[in-house]
């Protein structure tokens, strides 16, 4: 195994776990925060009636479509490295 | 209250084409490879397609836009739950299970731990989970085919079992696939349009739409904690939407039917982005129906999607939606009596009754057998929670699933400390704890079984079983004093193939051995 392949493969296991942990963290938060009816989510951010609650749930989305990318990046990369590696 | 026969006819050219799908599924899905995984002949976009399909069942299209219409802003939890167990199950399970495993997750189980014990597990595991997803998805096609042909709710129980056992019968893993692609091509198309007339009727502004809920809903609707009332009871909701996915018996199967590890992963990354964007389209149209459908819609609110697009579109669109909702129950029954069957089959008949030692046909046979008993168990327990909302039938599988499979698949896959021992007291502890607590929890122990007071306070277990499964699987484990020479953890431990060691084919060489 080339070093540079070992490196790509330490930093996925790190990147998964925080990603993980990131998500888990972030869903947790956002029941919690409704759960408890907090102020927060009630306050309304634009127009009539879209409240942080909306803004919040969308973006979480849209974070959840980034770590995807990312973890989707790296693997792409180690994919690369591990095809380099058994081509050598 | 019935609907125009441009909803029959399109039900029925719905059904037919499940049904040719089915028949020429039969021809390819030859032998237990085929039946169990397609023959892993699918590609990453098709089975993306696919996993969304499996996951966007009756509780998202119908349950979601029920609990928006019927308790407001409490319908994000559900939107962004649907989509949080997905990144987990990518970064965590997805490509190391593809590298264990052959068609199901308890192979993977059983390649890394003592093979009787985690197929004894994950079989009692799945079909616990299967019967509960079954009877949410069933009772909302109950419930659309009275609302939509004024039939009785048993028949259109019948109907839907009849077809379901008739799918995984007949077609095997490549026709539930293929019926989850078209399904899920027009649930999102559906979806998408339906959001554009919303838009349209109520104004291009997403502020409009909402302003139009509140309006008809008061303020109270943009107010939430009405849907779980207690913090506990809603960090439990968010742990099973979290870790849930990563251990749903039917969703892991699938990444069985792609190539290999690098599909599986790409197959999931797919899946995200279709279930998020749905879940967005979902939000609006959850808003558009509290703001256009009417108070006490016939059905309940399980079916306020259908009245909200008889109010955008008339009785066609109201047919369209009640056939496209109609085809996702039955390709979501399909995938999961699917998993159900091959937990019968394939761990319990194959593995622990036979030692290995049976046929391909043999296997398949017990498979289509386990399907018939199965479907008429869960027609007659869907009869029993008829009533119960779909959306919070469908989380309690989750439940199930985080607790059960999810600790006892990471651990199993991140940490070389677990054995055999460990592995079976966690997934136990998580099945048991999970069950029960749902059991003696309000919705069950008073709705439903009639008694005054419930015994468990919260509403979801997931807080308490997971952790339970957890620190009883480490603790198990730590203690266990026997020899781990049957451990196959090696010494490796990252994610993909490396030259001469623990490769895709070596690897599939070494389960095949051990099967």
């Amino acid at each position: 195994m080339s070093r540079r392949l070992e490196v790509l493969l330490r930093r996925q296991r790190t990147l998964s776990w925080v990603l993980s942990a990131s998500v888990f963290a972030v869903t947790v938060g956002f029941f919690a925060l409704m759960g408890t009816n907090s102020s927060v989510m009630r306050r309304v951010v634009w127009g009539r009636g879209v409240t942080v609650a909306n803004v919040a749930a969308a973006a979480i989305i849209v974070l959840f479509f980034v770590s995807i990318a990312v973890y989707g990046h790296l693997a792409d990369r180690i994919d690369q490295a591990r095809a380099h590696s058994e081509n050598r | 209250m019935r609907s125009d026969p441009s909803a029959a006819l399109i039900f029925g050219a719905l059904v037919a084409a499940t049904l040719v799908i089915t028949y020429l599924s039969n021809r390819r899905s030859r032998g237990t490879s085929g039946f169990y995984a397609a023959g892993g002949a699918i590609s990453a976009p098709q089975n993306g397609l696919a996993i969304a399909g499996d996951y966007l069942s009756a509780a998202s299209f119908l349950g979601t836009v029920a609990v928006f219409y019927s308790v407001g802003v409490d319908g994000l939890l559900y939107v962004v739950g649907a989509v949080a167990g997905w990144p987990i199950a990518m970064f965590l399970v997805g490509e190391r299970l593809r590298h264990w495993g052959r068609y199901t997750f308890s192979d993977a189980l059983a390649y890394r731990l003592g093979e009787r014990p985690m197929r004894l597990l994950a079989a009692t595991s799945t079909l616990a989970l299967c019967a509960c997803y079954l009877i949410a998805q069933l009772v909302g096609a109950g419930t659309l085919v009275q609302v939509l042909f004024g039939v009785r709710f048993e028949y259109g129980l019948i109907a839907v079992g009849v077809l379901m056992i008739t799918y995984v019968t007949f077609g095997g893993m490549v026709a539930t696939t293929w019926i989850q692609i078209v399904k899920a091509t027009l649930l999102l198309l559906t979806a998408a349009a339906m959001v554009l007339l919303v838009l349209y009727r109520l104004g291009a502004n997403p502020d409009d739409v909402i302003a139009a809920a509140i309006a008809a809903k008061g303020e109270q609707f943009m107010k939430p904690g009405r849907l779980v009332s207690d913090p506990l009871s809603a960090i439990s909701l968010g742990i099973a939407f979290a870790l849930g996915p990563a251990g749903l018996p039917h969703v892991l199967m699938r990444f069985f039917t792609v190539k290999d590890a690098r599909s599986a992963r790409r197959s999931l990354g797919f899946a995200t982005v279709l279930i998020g964007l749905f879940q967005l389209l979902v939000i609006l149209l959850g808003y558009g129906a509290a703001g256009l459908v009417g108070a006490n819609p016939a059905g309940g609110a399980n079916m306020a999607v259908i009245h909200l697009a008889r109010a955008l579109g008339g009785e066609a669109l109201a047919g369209i939606t009640a056939a496209v909702a109609f085809a996702t129950i039955l390709a979501v029954v399909s995938g999961l009596m699917l998993a159900g069957a091959s937990a019968v089959s394939h761990d319990v008949y194959k593995h622990l009754l036979k030692r290995g030692a049976t046929s391909e046909t043999a296997e398949i046979r017990v498979s289509r057998a386990a399907t018939l008993v199965l479907g008429t168990l869960v027609i007659g327990l869907a009869l029993a929670f008829q009533h119960e909302n779909i959306g919070f039938l469908a989380t309690l599988p989750l439940a199930i699933a985080a607790s059960a499979n999810f600790p006892v698949l990471v651990l199993a896959m991140h940490w070389p400390g677990l054995t055999t021992r460990g592995a079976f007291a966690g997934g136990v502890t998580g099945l048991v704890l999970s069950v029960g607590l749902i059991v003696l929890s309000k919705k069950v122990w008073v709705d439903v079984l009639g008694h005054a007071h419930e015994v468990f306070p919260y509403e979801y277990p997931t807080m308490f079983s997971v952790a339970g499964a957890f620190l009883v699987s480490f603790v198990g484990s730590v203690i266990d004093r026997r020899p781990r020479g049957t451990s196959r953890w090696g010494k490796r431990h990252d994610w993909g193939p490396l030259p001469g060691q623990f490769s895709p084919s070596a690897c599939r060489g070494a389960v095949a051995e051990s099967l």
